[in-house]
C-alpha cells in the first residue's frame, strides 16, 4: 500500500464513497482527519444522477458544507451502482450479434444446461422449477464461422499442440455473417471461437474482417472478441461474459458518465471511479466493464481488506447483515478469495468475483411456521418496509428484535422512524408462539435461534468448505443489522476475535473509499511438470511462465497508462492456477516472486502449489504421483489512489464517559430478562470498555452486548466484541 | 447372537449393525413406523435444537461437496452432477444428501447390508475411519460398475453410528469394450472392474494396492484415482464433521434424531402423494432393442438380437404407498442391459425423489414409501449370480421415465397441471480406446449428452432443451474445451440442437442435441462405441401424452474417408449435426461413406477427418399436432427449430422462410391443408374393434419378426403378464407363441 | 400463493398462464386441496354437455356421470362406454406401418423408429377426430390401459366427499369382456 501512502499528500481533503444497492444510496465522506460522515438517499434507478447527488449532499449537510464544497474539495469520488443487474432483469440492453465456431451456435440457448444457477436445494431438487434465462441475443443473429484451433490435451506434447489450426478461418462466412447481423441493425458485435483462450488469431482476424466491413458501410458499432474480454477455457462461460460485454456493459457506461458529468457540474474534477467485481477500482475507460457486474458488495470487501491490514489481521471472515441477505466473505494471507466461474443472476460467468456467499436471512426477513411446524425465516423480505412494527404485513426478524427490547423502537434510524412494538408483539404471539405453544419470549428466542444458527452456519460452511481452522478467522460483522446479531451469529463459534465498527452501517461505502486502483490480467497456458524433469526442462518451463507473466506486465501498462495511470508508479503480484495432471479444477496459487528463470523457481511454485493443496484437503486427497500442470498464470497490476486515513486516538480509561450513558432498558434475552444499559456510540472513547448487559446504539444500528460478554474499543475506535 | 470382539473389549449385541438391522426391520415390520418411532419426541420437545441438529448435519454433508468435487478427474464427478455425498444411519439409510445423483441413497443400504450379513463387523472389521469401495450390481446395489461407491464408518466407543458414503460416475470401468457402460457384454465377467464390497484403506487413507488396481485395471488409471481422492476426501469431511455434531449433542441425541428425521420425512412424502395421486392403476411400457446378432460370435450363447420389454403398472397401495409392478418386463439375457434390484431402484427413485421429496428432508423416507416388484428371473432380478448390468441405464432409465409418466398423468388429473411433464430424456455417451502415435494407451468416455437434455412439453407449455437430468438436478453439458482436452482425437464439428428432434404434439416437446465428433490425429488406433439409451429403433417411451408422439430414441452417425479437408478448402460448410451429416451426404455437400445406424453400432475404427454423430436428448410432445396455434409453427421455423418441409408435413402449416430470415405464413394454404390432414385421418383409420380382429389374426399366425414373438414368450413366461396377454387376445390357455 | 382461483385455473387449462404465474404455483409450499374441485368448475363450464364430469382423463376425454353409468366422453360430445374398459377401444385407430408412414412423423426420419419393428397406433375420436393418444410398440402389443382410477376411494379417502352410488363394482378392469364381445 505504499503507492497509496504517498497518495495521501493529495491537497484535496475529502474522499467521497457511494454504494448504490436497492434501495438505498449510502454515502460515506471521508474527512482529511480520517473522520466519517455517512449520507443517505432513495436510490432512482431511473436516474442513477439524481440520487448520487442527493446522498452526497445528505453527507455534506451534516458536517455543515454543500454539495458542491464537498466536489470541489474531493481527491477521488467512488460510485458502485446498480446499473448492470437492473439491465439483465428488465432485458433492456443493446441488440446483439454473434459470430460463434460453426457448428455451436445454439449455445446461447442451451446455456450448458445450467438452468437450477441460484436456487436453493429444494428448489434444484424440483425440476419443474428449472428454466433457462432470457437469452441476451436473437437467436436469429447468431451465425456460424467454419473454424477450428486446438486447445491442446490432457496427453500434451503426445498430441496436437495447443493453438495448432485445425481447420482454416472461413473468411466467407465472416462476411456473410456480418452481412446479416447489418441487416438485422445489431448495435454491437461480438466474436467467440473455441479454443480462442489459448490462440485469438482466428477472432482477430474475423474482427479485422468485420471492422473492415462496417467501414465500408459506415457503421459504427463495437466488435468484441471473447479472447479480449475473458481469456480463459469453458466457452459457455466465456459466452456469457462476452454477451454480458456487449449487451449490458456499454448502457452502464453511459450510465456512470452520466453519475460523471453530474459530479463534474457540481464541482468534481477528477474521474468517477467504480468498483470491479474482484476487487480494485476503474476508471469508466476500463474495457472490460462487464467485470463490475457486482460492485456494492465487493465494497464491504475492499473494506475488510484495508482494516484488517491496519489491524494486522491475516485471516479474516466478513459477515455484512442487511435488510435482506446475509453474506459472507474470505479474506486468507490477506488476499480477498477470488471465485473463477461466480454465478450471477442466472448466469454462469467467466470472470474473476470476489468469493461472497448469501444466505437469505436479513433483518426484514419474514419469519412464518408451516403445516409441519417447521419455522422459517426468509426468503421473502419487507425490505424498506422493515416490519410489522413499521409498513409490513408480516413478521420480520427485526420486528422480533423489537418484541425482545433489543431495538428500541423510539430511535430507528435516531429516531426518524417510530416502530410500534405492540403489534410486533401480537404478530409474533400469533404467527409463532401460539403454533408452537410457546409463550412470545420463548418463541422471539426461538426464531432468533433460528436466524442467527442459519447465518452462523452460512458462515461455518464457507470456512469449513475450505478446509479452514475458524480459530484462525477474525470475523467483522457490518450491514445495519450486523451489530444487533453479532451476539448471536458468533456464539459456540470458535473464532479469534469479533469485531465490528462505529460506521457498521456504511461499511460498504466506506470500503468502496478503500479500493485499490487495481487490475487483474490471466492468460490460459497450456503447460505440464511431470515428475523427474531435468533442470534444463525445468528452466524451460520456467522461462516459459515468465515470459506470460511479463507479457501480461506490458498489457497492464498500456492499458492503465490509457487510463490515465503512470506506469511507473504501477505495483504488480503474481500468481498461476495449478492443478494435479488429470485434475479439472486449476487451484489459485500465489507467490511471493513474479520472476521464473531457474530449476529453483519452478521448484517454488510446486511447493506453494501442495502449501495451497494441503490447506484445503486432507492428506488423503494429494496424487504427487500425477504430475503437475498449470492452466493459467496472472498478474495484478496497482495504480496509487487516494486512501482514507484510518485514524489512531489516544487511549481513554476503561469507564466510558458519562455522557455516553443514556438509559437502560428492560430486554428478554435468551429466556430472562435483564436491565441493559444503552449508550450512545458517539460518545464512546478508545480504550473504553463497554461490559453486557449493555446497548450501543447510533442512528444507524445496534450493538447488542449480552451479559457476561463486553466490548473493548481500541484505538481505531473498532469494537472488539468479547 | 455372539458379541463381536473388538480390541479385546466386547461389544454390547445390542451396539452390533448385525442387531441393528434385525431391530429396523423388525420394528417397521411391525408397526409400520421406521425404527418403530410412532411419535417424534426430539422434535416435539424442542423443535428449534431438532432444526438446528438437522441443518448442522445437512450442511456437513453439503459443505463436502463443494469442496471435495475440485479434486475430480471426470467434468461429471466436479459438476455435471455425475456424483453424490451422503450421511447414513448405521443400517445405511441416509440421512442427509448433497446434491448430485441423490437416488443412489437406494444403493447404500445394500452394500452396507452385504458387509453385515458376510460378518465384516468380525472380520476384515469395521472400524472408525475405515475405508470401503464397491461397485457390483448383485452385491452393492451398484447399478453398474461405472457408478464406483466409497463408505466410510462413523463409530463412537466401538460402535458404529453413521456412515459417509460417495458415489460418481467414473470415465473408464476398465471392461473389454472401453468406456462407461459397456454394450457387448455377456455376463458379470465382461463388465469390467467390478468388485463386492471391500476394505481398500485405514485411517481415512487408501491402501496402495488399491491405487494400483485402477491403474492396471482401467484404462483411465489416474483419473480414476484422482476421482476416488474425491469420493474419500468428502467422506473423510463428513466423517470429522459427525465427530463433531455427535460430541455437541451427545451419541444418545443424534441416534434418537436420526430415527426422527426419517420418520419425519417418510410421513411428508407419503403426504405429498397423497395429496399429488389418484388411487388406481397406470399402465405403460417401454422397448429397447439388443442386436447383438452376427457380433457376439465368439460367444454363441451371446449371439442374437433381443427386444427388451420394459413392462410396469403403477397402483397405490391402502396406505397410499406407491408400488410399482414390472411384471410382463423381459427376462435377463446374456447381454449388458440386466440389473439387479437395488440399481433398478436408483434409476427408480430418481423420478419418486425428485417429485415427492423436493419439499421435505431429503432422506431415505422415500425408500419406504415405493414398493418396487421386480420379478424373479426379470431383467431386473435375474435368477443368476452372473448377469452383466454394464449399460443397464440404457434401458432403466427409460423404466423411470414410464413410471414418472405415470405419476405425471395423475398430476393432470387433479388439477396440478404446472407439474405435469412428459417424462423422457434419451441420453447419450461416446466411448472408448486408443493409442497414440507414441505407444501412449488411452480410454474415455465423453458424457455430454448424459449431462442434460430437453424436458418434455406440458399439457399448456413447450418442452425446452437442455433443461434437465432424470439422474440428477444439476443438469449440465460440460464444455467442449474440456471434453476435447480429456479427449485428443476428438473434436466437435457441431455441438448444438438438432432442429426437428422431439416428439412432436400440440406442445411439442425440448428439441434434442446433437454432436458431431471430428478426428484428428488418431494415432496408432482408435476405436469408438456408444453407450447410451434406447436406440433410434424404438422411441423412448412406447406411450405418448394424450395424442402427442413419444420421444425418438438415439441415432448415430459414422462418416469414413470423408473429403473434410476439400470442404474447408471450399469455405467451410462441414455438416453441424447428425441430421445435417444425412443431408449433406445426401445432396452431395459432403463425400464419403456415411452411415446411420439406428442400433448400437460395433465399434469403428475411425481415422482422421472421419466424424461421429449423434442426436439424443429429445423429449416428448403433449397433445394433438393439428391443435398446436399456428404462430407457435411460425417460430419454430424462423429460429430454426422446426424445419419447415416438415412443419408442413406434422403441423399442416405452410410457411416459407426468405434470405432475411423472415418466415411468411400462407394462411389460405394452411387451413386447406389441415383440412387434408383431418379428411385423411378419417380415410385412414378404421373402428378399434375391426383392428383388434385383425391384429388377433397376426398374433394367432406369429404373423411377426422372430425377435418380436421371442419377447412375447418371454414377457408371458411371467404368469400375470401371460394372463394379460391371452385375455387381451382372447387365446385359449394353451396357447402358445 | 396458497391456493389457485379460478380465473388463473382457467388460464393454466387454456395455456394462457404467465410463467411468473406458473412459477409460484410451483413455489406452493403445499398444494392447494381444492384445486382438484376449481379443475372440475373449469372443465365443467368448458363443455357443452351437462353430464357431470367425475375425473378428467386427456386433454379431450372425461369421466362423467350419466345416469346409473360412469362413463368416457368427449368435449365433443362423443361418448366411448364404461371408464373401466380401455376406451382406445371406441376409438378409429390409424396405423403406420410401413417406414414411409413412420417417417412422416419424425424428423430428422433416420431418427424415426424402425417399421420392420414397431408400429405406430393413433388413436381418434370418431366424432371430432382429435388425436387421443399416440403408442409406438411392435406389432400384436395388447393396447395399452393408461389410466383405471379408483374413483370411489378417490372421492371418499382423498377428497372427504364419497360419491352417491359407490360399489366395488366400479374398479375392476372390463377391457377383457368387452374384447370378448368382439370377438
Amino acid at each position: 500500500m505504499s503507492a497509496s501512502q504517498e497518495q495521501m499528500k493529495s491537497d484535496k481533503k475529502y474522499i467521497l464513497a457511494l454504494d448504490a444497492g436497492g434501495t438505498m444510496t449510502d454515502t460515506i465522506l471521508v474527512e482529511d482527519d480520517g473522520t466519517f460522515t455517512v449520507g443517505k438517499a432513495l436510490t432512482n434507478k431511473k436516474d442513477e444522477s439524481s440520487s448520487y447527488l442527493e446522498s452526497v449532499e445528505d453527507a455534506a449537510l451534516s458536517i455543515g458544507i454543500t454539495s458542491n464544497d464537498a466536489h470541489t474539495n474531493a481527491s477521488v469520488s467512488i460510485y458502485a451502482g446498480t446499473g448492470m443487474l437492473n439491465t439483465l432483469l428488465t432485458g433492456t440492453g443493446k441488440k446483439v450479434g454473434l459470430l460463434v465456431t460453426r457448428g455451436f451456435e445454439d449455445m446461447s440457448i442451451m446455456e450448458g444446461g445450467l438452468t437450477y444457477l441460484g436456487q436453493t436445494q429444494s428448489e434444484i431438487l424440483h425440476n419443474q422449477l428449472h428454466s433457462h434465462t432470457r437469452p441476451m441475443v436473437d437467436p436469429q443473429n447468431v451465425h456460424g464461422v467454419s473454424e477450428r484451433i486446438s486447445g491442446g490435451s490432457y496427453f500434451m506434447d503426445k498430441h496436437i499442440a495447443p493453438g495448432k489450426v485445425l481447420a482454416p478461418l472461413s473468411e466467407r462466412h465472416v462476411k456473410e455473417g456480418v452481412k446479416k447481423l447489418i441487416k438485422a441493425q445489431v448495435e454491437v458485435i461480438g466474436i467467440i471461437f473455441i479454443n480462442s483462450y489459448i490462440a485469438s488469431n482466428h477472432e482477430h482476424r474475423a474482427k479485422e474482417i468485420a471492422l473492415e466491413i462496417l467501414k465500408e458501410e459506415g457503421i459504427d458499432i463495437p466488435v468484441v472478441c471473447s479472447s479480449d474480454i475473458a481469456p480463459v477455457s469453458k466457452e459457455n462461460n466465456r459466452l456469457k461474459s462476452l454477451l454480458l460485454q456487449c449487451f449490458a456493459a456499454e448502457h452502464t457506461r453511459e450510465v456512470i458518465l452520466d453519475v460523471e458529468n453530474s459530479a463534474i457540474k457540481d464541482g468534481y474534477d477528477a474521474r468517477l471511479l467504480t468498483l470491479l467485481s474482484y476487487g480494485g477500482a476503474v476508471n469508466v475507460e476500463y474495457p472490460r466493464l462487464y467485470e463490475t457486474v457486482i460492485s456494492g458488495p465487493i465494497g464491504g470487501m475492499m473494506g475488510a481488506q484495508v482494516m484488517s491490514q491496519k489491524l494486522g489481521l491475516k485471516n479474516v471472515c466478513t459477515a455484512d447483515m442487511g435488510g435482506t441477505s446475509f453474506d459472507v466473505g474470505l479474506i486468507v494471507n490477506n488476499m480477498l478469495s477470488i471465485r473463477k466461474d461466480p454465478d450471477f443472476a442466472g448466469h454462469r460467468l467467466a470472470l474473476p468475483m470476489v468469493a461472497i456467499d448469501s444466505v437469505g436471512s436479513g433483518a426484514g426477513s419474514a419469519v412464518w411456521i408451516d403445516e409441519y411446524k417447521r419455522l422459517h425465516v426468509g426468503p421473502e423480505s419487507a425490505g424498506a418496509e422493515v416490519g410489522i412494527c413499521y409498513k409490513y404485513d408480516k413478521l420480520t426478524v427485526t420486528d422480533v428484535n423489537v418484541a425482545m427490547g433489543y431495538v428500541d423502537p423510539n430511535y430507528f434510524l435516531g429516531g426518524k422512524i417510530t416502530l410500534d412494538v405492540e403489534k410486533a408483539k401480537k404478530a409474533l404471539k400469533e404467527a409463532v408462539a401460539d403454533p408452537l405453544g410457546l409463550d412470545i419470549y420463548q418463541a422471539g428466542k426461538g426464531v432468533l435461534e433460528v436466524v442467527n444458527a442459519q447465518m452462523r452456519e452460512a458462515a461455518k460452511a464457507i470456512l469449513v468448505s475450505k478446509g479452514y481452522d475458524t480459530r484462525e478467522f477474525t470475523m467483522m460483522c457490518y450491514g445495519g443489522a450486523g451489530p444487533v446479531h453479532m451476539w448471536g451469529y458468533t456464539q459456540d463459534f470458535d473464532l479469534a476475535d469479533v469485531i465490528t465498527f462505529p460506521y457498521a452501517a456504511a461499511f460498504s461505502a466506506f470500503g468502496g473509499a478503500c479500493a485499490e486502483y487495481l487490475h487483474r490480467y490471466h492468460m490460459g497456458v497450456v503447460i505440464t511438470i511431470p515428475n523427474g524433469l531435468d533442470n534444463e526442462q525445468k528452466t524451460n518451463i520456467a522461462f516459459e511462465v515468465d515470459a506470460a507473466w511479463r507479457s501480461l506486465e506490458d498489457k497492464a501498462r498500456l492499458e492503465m497508462e490509457s487510463e490515465g495511470v503512470n506506469a511507473d508508479d504501477l505495483e504488480y503480484r503474481y500468481g498461476f492456477y495449478g492443478r494435479y495432471m488429470g485434475q479439472l479444477e486449476s487451484f489459485e496459487t500465489l507467490l511471493d516472486s513474479g520472476h521464473a528463470k531457474s530449476p529453483e523457481d519452478l521448484d517454488k511454485m510446486v511447493a506453494a502449489f501442495e502449501e495451497m493443496y494441503t490447506n484445503i484437503y486432507p492428506d488423503g486427497a494429494r496424487f504427487p504421483d500425477a504430475g503437475y500442470a498449470v492452466t493459467e498464470v496472472f498478474v495484478q497490476a496497482v495504480a496509487p489512489k487516494a486512501m482514507p486515513k484510518i485514524l489512531s486516538h489516544t487511549l481513554q480509561g476503561e469507564t466510558p464517559p458519562e455522557a455516553a450513558y443514556v438509559e437502560s432498558r428492560q430486554v428478554s434475552h435468551e429466556g430472562q430478562f435483564y436491565d441493559f444499559k444503552v449508550w450512545q456510540m458517539s460518545e464512546l472513547e478508545a480504550g473504553n470498555i463497554v461490559h453486557g448487559p449493555s446497548i450501543i446504539r447510533d442512528p444507524m444500528t445496534t450493538v447488542i452486548i449480552p451479559p457476561e460478554k463486553r466490548i473493548e474499543i481500541d484505538e481505531y475506535l473498532v469494537l472488539h466484541y468479547r | 447372537m455372539v458379541a463381536v470382539m473388538k480390541e479385546g473389549a466386547s461389544l454390547p449385541v445390542e451396539k452390533t449393525l448385525e442387531y441393528k438391522l434385525q431391530q429396523r426391520d423388525e420394528l417397521y415390520k411391525t408397526t409400520g413406523h421406521y425404527w418403530g418411532t410412532k411419535s417424534l419426541t426430539l422434535k416435539e420437545q424442542d423443535p428449534i435444537k431438532y432444526e438446528r441438529f438437522y441443518s448442522r448435519i445437512q450442511s456437513a454433508v453439503f459443505a463436502a461437496r463443494e469442496k471435495a468435487r475440485f479434486v475430480a478427474a471426470s467434468p461429471g464427478g466436479r459438476e455435471m452432477g455425475e456424483s453424490v455425498w451422503a450421511l447414513t444411519t448405521a443400517e445405511g439409510d441416509t440421512l442427509a444428501m448433497s446434491l448430485g445423483f441423490i437416488s443412489h441413497c437406494a444403493a447404500f443400504p445394500v452394500s452396507i447390508k452385504h458387509m453385515i450379513d458376510n460378518q465384516f463387523e468380525e472380520n476384515p472389521g469395521i472400524n472408525d475411519g475405515d475405508v470401503f469401495g464397491a461397485d457390483d450390481p448383485l452385491t452393492s446395489g451398484a447399478p453398474h460398475p461405472g457408478d464406483t461407491y466409497t463408505l466410510v464408518p462413523i463409530s463412537v466407543d466401538g460402535e458404529i453410528v453413521a456412515w459417509a458414503c460417495s458415489v460418481n460416475h467414473i470415465m473408464e470401468a476398465g471392461a473389454p469394450q472401453a468406456g462407461s457402460w459397456p454394450v457387448f457384454t455377456v455376463d458379470t465377467f465382461m463388465d469390467g472392474f467390478v468388485f463386492p464390497p471391500m476394505k481398500t484403506g485405514e485411517n481415512l487413507r487408501q491402501a496402495k494396492w488399491w491405487d494400483n488396481l485402477w491403474m492396471r485395471r482401467t484404462r483411465a488409471g489416474a483419473m480414476n484415482v484422482l476421482d476416488d481422492r474425491m469420493r474419500l476426501a468428502g467422506c473423510s469431511m463428513i466423517h470429522g464433521s459427525i465427530h463433531e455434531i455427535i460430541g455437541e449433542f451427545g451419541v444418545e441425541y443424534y441416534q434418537q434424531a436420526c430415527k426422527e428425521i426419517i420418520e419425519e420425512s417418510r410421513r411428508m412424502i407419503l403426504d405429498n402423494m397423497r395429496s399429488t395421486m389418484v388411487p388406481g392403476e397406470y399402465e405403460g411400457s417401454c422397448f429397447r432393442i439388443s442386436m447383438l446378432k452376427g457380433q457376439q460370435q465368439i460367444w454363441e450363447h451371446a449371439d442374437k438380437n433381443e427386444l427388451i420389454h420394459v413392462h410396469g403398472v403403477l397402483s397405490l397401495d391402502e396406505d397410499s404407498r406407491i408400488v410399482w409392478d414390472t411384471e410382463g418386463s423381459s427376462r435377463w439375457g446374456y447381454h449388458g442391459f440386466n440389473g439387479y434390484p437395488g440399481g433398478s431402484d436408483v434409476a427408480l427413485y430418481l423420478c419418486m425423489t425428485t417429485t415427492f421429496a423436493h419439499s421435505c428432508k431429503a432422506s431415505a423416507g422415500v425408500n419406504m414409501n415405493v414398493e418396487s416388484i421386480y420379478h424373479e428371473g426379470s431383467i431386473y432380478n435375474p435368477d443368476t449370480e452372473f448377469a452383466a448390468c454394464a449399460n443397464i441405464w440404457a434401458q432403466s432409465m427409460q423404466m423411470m421415465g414410464v413410471a414418472g409418466n405415470a405419476v405425471h398423468r395423475n398430476f393432470f388429473m387433479r388439477g396440478y397441471l404446472e407439474e405435469a411433464f412428459v417424462v423422457d430424456d434419451a441420453w447419450e455417451g461416446v466411448q472408448g480406446s486408443g493409442v497414440l502415435e507414441d505407444g501412449t494407451p488411452y480410454g474415455f468416455t465423453n458424457f455430454e449428452w448424459v449431462g442434460g437434455g430437453a424436458m418434455g412439453a406440458y399439457s399448456f407449455k413447450d418442452g425446452t432443451p437442455t433443461t434437465w437430468a432424470q439422474h440428477t438436478q444439476l443438469c449440465n453439458v460440460g464444455n467442449s474445451e474440456e471434453f476435447e482436452y480429456l479427449i485428443p482425437p476428438l473434436h466437435h464439428l457441431g455441438r448444438k440442437l438438432e432442429p426437428g428432434l422431439c416428439g412432436h404434439g400440440k406442445y411439442r416437446g425440448g428439441i434434442g442435441q446433437s454432436s458431431v465428433h471430428w478426428m484428428k490425429e488418431t494415432g496408432q488406433r482408435l476405436g469408438v462405441t456408444r453407450g447410451g439409451s434406447g436406440t433410434a429403433l424404438s422411441t423412448h417411451v412406447s406411450l405418448g401424452m394424450n395424442g402427442g408422439y413419444p420421444a425418438p430414441g438415439v441415432l448415430t452417425v459414422t462418416a469414413k474417408n470423408t473429403n473434410l479437408d476439400e470442404i474447408f478448402d471450399a469455405g467451410g460448410d462441414t455438416p453441424r449435426s447428425a441430421g445435417e451429416l444425412l443431408e449433406y451426404s445426401k445432396n452431395g455437400k459432403i463425400k464419403g461413406d456415411v452411415t446411420a445406424w439406428k442400433y448400437d453400432p460395433p465399434e469403428q475404427s475411425m481415422g482422421d477427418n472421419d466424424l461421429w454423430a449423434n442426436a439424443a436428448g429429445a423429449s416428448g410432445g403433449w397433445g394433438d399436432p393439428l391443435e398446436r396455434d399456428i404462430a407457435s409453427v411460425v417460430e419454430d421455423i424462423r429460429i430454426g427449430q422446426v424445419p419447415s418441409d416438415f412443419a408442413k408435413l406434422m403441423y399442416g402449416v405452410v410457411a416459407m422462410q426468405d434470405e432475411e430470415g423472415v418466415v411468411h405464413l400462407n394462411e389460405d394454404e394452411t387451413s386447406a391443408e389441415r383440412e387434408k390432414m383431418i379428411a385423411r385421418r378419417r380415410s385412414e383409420s378404421i373402428p378399434a374393434s375391426e383392428w383388434w380382429l385383425k391384429e388377433r389374426e397376426k398374433v394367432i399366425n406369429k404373423a411377426m419378426r422372430e425377435e418380436v414373438l421371442e419377447m412375447y414368450r418371454s414377457s408371458t413366461s411371467f404368469k400375470g403378464y401371460d394372463t394379460h396377454f391371452k385375455s387381451f387376445w382372447q387365446l385359449d390357455e394353451d396357447f402358445e407363441i | 400463493m396458497d391456493k389457485v382461483d379460478k380465473g388463473l385455473m382457467k388460464k393454466l387449462v387454456n395455456g394462457d398462464i404467465a410463467d411468473d404465474d406458473v412459477t409460484e404455483m410451483r413455489r406452493m409450499e403445499k398444494k392447494d386441496h381444492e384445486r382438484f374441485w376449481t379443475y372440475l368448475g373449469v372443465l365443467q363450464e368448458s363443455v357443452s354437455w351437462n353430464e357431470k364430469i367425475l375425473m378428467r382423463l386427456n386433454d379431450h376425454l372425461y369421466i362423467v356421470a350419466k345416469g346409473n353409468d360412469r362413463i368416457v366422453k368427449c368435449d365433443c360430445g362423443h361418448e366411448l362406454g364404461d371408464y373401466r374398459t380401455n376406451w382406445k377401444l371406441s376409438c378409429d385407430l390409424r396405423v403406420r406401418e410401413t417406414q414411409e408412414q413412420v417417417d412422416e412423423v419424425y424428423y430428422p426420419a433416420a431418427a424415426a423408429p424402425d417399421a420392420a419393428w414397431m408400429e405406430i397406433r393413433e388413436y381418434f375420436c370418431p366424432g371430432c377426430v382429435a388425436q387421443l393418444a399416440v403408442e409406438v410398440v411392435p406389432p400384436g402389443y395388447p393396447m395399452i390401459f393408461e389410466a383405471l382410477p379408483d374413483l370411489d376411494r378417490f372421492y371418499r379417502e382423498y377428497m372427504n366427499r364419497p360419491l352417491s352410488d359407490e360399489s366395488p363394482e366400479w374398479f375392476q378392469n372390463k377391457t377383457v369382456e368387452s374384447v370378448a364381445k368382439i370377438k
